[in-house]
């Protein structure tokens, strides 16, 4: 079987074309300014056509895929690491782990992770996006969490 | 600090081309199911192999007699083991009918009914029942409902669950997923045991 990213995977089942929304929404963010200094981070091999301007120093814009088993002091970390006007994170929430308790946080995960990513980007305006359905969607297997912060 | 809370309920218009693609956008995983060839032939391939990899550990731990797979890719393995027999949810049968079972497997509206499982018990009359425990499940107490009302109905079987800890929706900045686990026991009869089987998958079972 060919190695292909999951996203090319999930496109083959369906026979007409089309794109996922989580991924539109990526598209739609970059639209205006995907010829920018553009950091891709992570599972991004999908975007790598549509970014012409790629740069691994110094990006006015920053697209961080998180879809593998990452735990939360690795997706702290990587987070921090992130300064650019505009960024995107796409992050499947299936594969997060922690390593300790923390009986303190929000009962609720997509409000947790809203206020983990929040507590990063402390003064940014941040425009999430979460997938509530559990049963039927492709939210266990691709970033359908997302995260869009801007800094213009 | 401004914050905007979406989910795909609510956040059809909130960016511009975003609405005005919308008959071209998928996300519905159900909809599979109506172009089928592609996802078959990716099951097969590529979900039976992951499968295999997890399972083959179950395999070794089976007491002998017949084994009944719940909606868990129980067809998969019947080289391996011959008595198993797979019972499979019937929106899966268009595309499990293509491939070469012998018989052994029967579809259900929903495997996990208490019809099916007074059934299974009833007339497969089996030594073991393996399950998956996934996206169907929201939370610990959700899950530990679920679970005793299954084990409740299969009586006098080695019941083996895998914990698959990608699909399961728990508060992952809350708990760990031994954390997890550890409490489900609690809720769970006495005689359940665990076993990690790979790092997001973790077998819970009996041994009666």
């Amino acid at each position: 079987m060919p190695k292909i990213n999951w996203i090319s995977r999930q496109k083959t089942f369906f026979k007409e074309p089309h794109e996922l929304k989580q991924i539109q929404r990526i598209k739609d963010f970059f639209e205006t300014t995907k010829n920018a200094p553009t950091m891709l981070l992570g599972d991004t091999s999908y975007f790598d056509a549509y970014f012409i301007n790629k740069v691994t120093t110094d990006p006015e814009q920053v697209l961080f895929v998180c879809n593998t088993a990452t735990s939360l002091v690795e997706f702290k970390q990587q987070l921090q690491s992130i300064k650019a006007k505009r960024v995107c994170i796409a992050v499947n929430k299936f594969r997060l782990y922690s390593t300790q308790n923390s009986n303190t946080v929000n009962s609720n995960y997509d409000m947790s992770l809203f206020d983990f990513v929040q507590n990063i980007y402390k003064d940014s305006k941040i425009d999430y996006f979460y997938e509530e359905d559990l049963g039927d969607k492709f939210n266990f297997a691709s970033p359908t969490t997302q995260f869009y912060i801007k800094h213009d | 600090m401004q914050v905007l809370l979406h989910n795909f309920i609510s956040n059809m218009t909130s960016l511009s081309s975003y609405k005005n693609a919308q008959n071209s956008l998928k996300q519905n995983y159900s909809t599979y199911f109506l172009q089928i060839e592609n996802f078959a032939w990716w099951m097969k391939k590529r979900k039976g192999k992951q499968t295999a990899n997890k399972q083959l550990g179950i395999l070794k731990l089976l007491p002998k007699g017949t084994s009944i797979w719940l909606n868990n890719f129980g067809y998969a393995f019947i080289d391996e083991n011959p008595n198993i027999i797979s019972f499979e949810n019937k929106q899966n049968k268009k595309f499990l009918e293509k491939i070469n079972h012998n018989g052994k497997i029967f579809f259900s509206d929903d495997v996990l009914s208490k019809t099916t499982l007074q059934y299974i018990t009833k007339y497969q009359k089996p030594t073991s029942v393996v399950l998956r425990y996934g996206h169907q499940y929201t939370d610990l107490e959700a899950t530990a409902k679920k679970l005793n009302d299954i084990i409740k109905n299969l009586p006098n079987t080695n019941i083996f669950i895998i914990l698959e800890f990608e699909h399961i929706y728990y508060n992952r900045i809350r708990y760990t997923q031994k954390h997890f686990t550890d409490s489900l026991l609690q809720l769970l009869p006495k005689l359940f045991k665990c076993k990690e089987l790979s790092f997001f998958d973790t077998l819970v079972y009996n041994d009666i």
